[in-house]
């Protein structure tokens, strides 16, 4: 490659990622400049991650589907919150009432996304105006519903109306009386960094096995006994986690203090070769995605360099109190658990054939009519669908706040996860669960940092604070407009 | 039923609910004049600010979301009154004249400028004006809530006492607050015992009367026509040599100019400055009151203006005492802020009414 060839693609990146790269950069100006305890750090980012990412990952299926950025994905947390008020007054315990929110967030959810879907259907090309207006004016129902009809219409007394006998109070407790705060993220702690390590580990050794097998050519015969193998393993896999949920269940919650007995490495041991034989065997027999050696180094690199860092905080006794304080941060590892599956729910649904329907309709809705597909139709279910993920992402957000803000906890939703997928990368019409990811990290890290880095560069915590929400609203308008500005150039060369 | 076509569901609710809640108002013998008064200051108040939608909407970049940022040169000129007290005319009638016509000199050139770069913008998302445009409005809004803070002002007036930065909400009551309320004021209990309570804000409303027939004029110009045509038909526009790009960048500037006047008579009719968050969800009431009129996303007139303030204002102004006194009797609550619920019903609801009504207009 010649130097004017990488120079004209280094310059290709910075432009496409212009976006991350200057949120990435504002993260670490901010980082230095609040002088935060990394202990803090780590551990709000870590809460931050695990309660908003399934929010975000909610925007992607419309984004596919060529609607753009749901707004209103307000209106599924608001099922949400009708559902969490429900337990919560029926004095549904924990577990059991988490697992009924859901329950009974899903055909409301439905419901409503259907209802959305219809109306979005008839302000074709403004959808995401829309669907913003559609946010508001539902937001006007809720509250006229919880605030009049409660106590009134809705037969409802005690604790939660307010004095006078009508409305809801603005807080709703869930910590009180067992009830559903936390009840997910308390069910398994583990220590973060050991969580690292053996991510590091299994990443280090994922790609070492790649490089290893890329070169291999299978028989036919052979290829039938891999796959044999691949399936073995598989089960395995879903033995343990049978398991694993079991123990959780009876046990009601883990907390694993950073050192495993016996059995438990063992298991874990297990469960990680199968899991890497599984998905090593996989790529053997695909072989589709070819990955360059060097990237696949680099990430070999980075792996390592994660697990001796963690193992430093974890295992050494040689590093200062800051570091040492580490130790203690905790990973709410059955969330974590359930934004992964999601995540990876997401990449399966997008490769079936509804996600192809997905995809057509979102780059040319004419070509997806002549085809057969029930555009209309096709655009409801992805509100739909976006809708009750937004309401499931609620319900994971409510549980790890702990209080919900009855009239409050639903109405920056779409800002926030809209702004962090917009940092990510993501645009109008193209998202992945990487860029939601990234955008997670980047924005609530600027999120933790701006009223310390506010108070130590100007002297006032509340530029901070006005800070970041100007970030939130200005990500958005520029996103936007440079993709309203590309299509305008695009549409003027047809 | 053609009728009910032309004006559309919501609208008529709208209307039947307007006339149904003065009609209970009056049976629930609250007293009329006083809300009568009220609701003419709220639409003085308002009135410019929605009449700041139409060159936007007739010079085809549509509603205009992006009203903050007139509204913000408008609260910069009542700031800077405030800063340098100017007053005028102490001890006459016209005491406040000075604060206020300085405030409009200080807003208007801004949303002169502000108009300009931000029509520039609008030209280079044509189709995504609406969405593009909340977001501009909802940045600046939050750009400029750190300026209160760190801007040098030293008016004791304003500033915090104790802290960095202006209050937010500062009283206009030693400069030109209220100004154009008392102004020629007319008392019509002093007619008539029965009207007590009645006050005609009319040097308010003769203002308002004034900013709407310049507008009136400069639309029957051949620079107003020309505006129109290129919002109506872009294409035929250019077929005839209409500068399309320059008369979208006239419309947003004529917008934000009406939107920065309308901050200054909204402010000095409140009496009070709001900084900070206040404006950011203000040009949604605006953008609803001139569909509520008969409005829709690429037509207005003067008429939508006044018949949607009107309607828009009225309705607000009654549905207060009505749902607090009505709710009070029947159910034994306090209904007051029932109200806001309902202004948040309607207007989202009309402005989402508009946009399905305009189906897939985007090209």
């Amino acid at each position: 490659m010649t130097n004017h060839k990488l120079t004209k693609k280094v310059l290709r990146f910075i432009i496409d990622n212009s976006v991350t790269l200057l949120f990435a950069a504002l993260c670490i100006v901010g980082i230095f400049a609040s002088q935060e305890q990394p202990y803090m750090l780590v551990s709000l980012l870590l809460e931050r991650m695990t309660r908003n990412t399934f929010l975000v990952l909610a925007l992607l299926i419309p984004v596919v589907a060529g609607m753009g950025l749901n707004f209103s994905i307000t209106i599924g947390a608001m099922a949400a919150q009708v559902a969490i008020i429900t337990v919560a007054y029926l004095q549904i315990h924990s577990g059991v009432g988490t697992i009924w929110a859901f329950v009974i967030s899903t055909p409301l959810a439905l419901i409503l996304g259907k209802i959305i879907g219809k109306l979005l259907n008839k302000t074709s090309g403004q959808e995401m105006i829309a669907s913003m207006i559609t946010g508001f004016f539902a937001d006007g129902i809720y509250q006229l519903i919880f605030l009049f009809f409660a106590g009134t219409i809705i037969p409802m007394t005690g604790d939660f109306v307010l004095s006078t006998g009508v409305g809801l109070r603005n807080t709703i407790n869930l910590m009180k009386d067992d009830g559903i705060g936390k009840a997910i993220d308390k069910a398994i702690q583990v220590p973060f960094f050991t969580c690292l390590i053996i991510f590091g580990l299994f990443v280090v050794f994922y790609y070492l096995g790649v490089m290893l097998v890329r070169r291999i050519k299978l028989s036919a015969e052979k290829e039938h006994l891999m796959k044999l193998l691949a399936m073995i393993f598989s089960a395995i896999d879903v033995i343990l986690i049978v398991l694993a949920v079991a123990i959780v269940l009876f046990k009601k919650s883990i907390i694993v203090k950073g050192k495993f007995d016996g059995m438990d490495s063992i298991l874990i041991g297990i469960y990680l070769f199968t899991t890497l034989g599984a998905l090593l065997i996989g790529y053997l027999i695909n072989k589709n995605n070819k990955q360059s050696p060097v990237k696949n180094i680099l990430i070999i690199v980075v792996g390592i360099v994660l697990v001796v860092y963690s193992y430093q905080v974890m295992y050494s006794s040689n590093i200062s109190h800051d570091m040492q304080m580490l130790k203690t941060v905790n990973l709410s590892l059955l969330t974590a658990i359930i934004v992964v599956l999601f995540a990876v729910f997401n990449v399966i649904i997008l490769k079936t054939k509804l996600g192809q329907v997905f995809k057509t309709v979102g780059q040319d809705k004419h070509i997806a009519e002549v085809s057969g597909i029930k555009v209309n139709k096709i655009r409801e279910l992805a509100i739909m669908l976006s809708t009750l993920f937004a309401a499931w992402g609620q319900i994971i957000f409510i549980q790890n706040l702990g209080t919900l803000n009855t009239y409050g906890s639903h109405k920056s939703i779409a800002l926030y996860a809209v702004a962090a997928l917009l940092i990510g990368g993501a645009s109008v019409s193209k998202a992945t669960i990487g860029q939601a990811f990234l955008g997670v990290l980047l924005f609530h890290t600027l999120f933790i940092v701006s009223p310390k880095a506010g108070l130590h560069l100007f002297g006032d915590a509340q530029i901070g604070e006005f800070f970041r929400q100007f970030v939130s609203y200005g990500v958005i308008g520029v996103s936007l407009g440079l993709y309203a500005w590309k299509t305008m150039i695009i549409h003027k060369k047809e | 039923m053609n009728m009910i076509k032309k004006l559309g569901l919501p609208r008529i609710i709208i209307i039947l609910f307007f006339l149904s809640l003065w009609v209970t108002a009056g049976v629930l013998k609250l007293y009329l004049p006083d809300y009568l008064t009220d609701s003419m200051i709220r639409i003085g108040m308002n009135l410019i600010l929605v009449l700041a939608m139409v060159p936007a909407i007739r010079s085809g970049i549509g509603l205009n979301f992006a009203l903050p940022i007139g509204i913000i040169c408008g609260i910069l000129g009542g700031v800077l009154a405030i800063e340098f007290k100017v007053v005028g005319f102490e001890g006459t009638a016209l005491v406040g004249l000075g604060g206020f016509l300085f405030a409009l000199s200080i807003a208007v050139p801004l949303a002169v400028v502000f108009g300009w770069l931000y029509g520039i913008l609008l030209n280079k998302i044509k189709g995504s004006e609406m969405l593009v445009s909340t977001y501009v409005g909802f940045s600046i809004v939050s750009l400029f809530c750190i300026a209160w803070i760190i801007l040098p002002f030293t008016s004791d007036e304003m500033r915090w006492p104790i802290g960095k930065g202006l209050r937010t909400v500062v009283s206009l009551e030693s400069t030109f607050g209220e100004f154009l309320n008392k102004l020629w004021a007319i008392d019509l209990g002093k007619v008539s015992s029965s009207f007590r309570g009645l006050i005609i804000p009319t040097a308010l409303l003769i203002f308002i009367a004034f900013v709407c027939l310049i507008y009136l004029f400069f639309s029957k110009t051949r620079i107003g026509i020309a505006m129109k045509t290129v919002g109506d038909n872009p294409k035929f526009a250019t077929a005839i040599g209409l500068n399309v790009n320059g008369y979208r960048i006239l419309g947003t500037i004529l917008s934000t100019v009406l939107g920065a006047v309308g901050m200054v008579v909204y402010a000095q009719s409140f009496g009070y400055l709001q900084l900070y968050q206040a404006p950011l969800m203000m040009a949604f009431p605006a953008v609803a009151a001139i569909l509520i009129g008969g409005a829709t996303a690429k037509k207005a007139t003067i008429t939508h203006v006044v018949i949607g303030t009107i309607l828009f204002q009225g309705l607000m102004t009654i549905s207060l005492p009505v749902a607090s006194t009505f709710f009070l009797e029947v159910a034994e609550f306090d209904g007051g802020n029932m109200s806001e619920v309902f202004r948040m019903i309607v207007q989202n609801g009309i402005i989402l009414y508009a946009l399905a009504q305009g189906g897939g207009s985007n090209d």
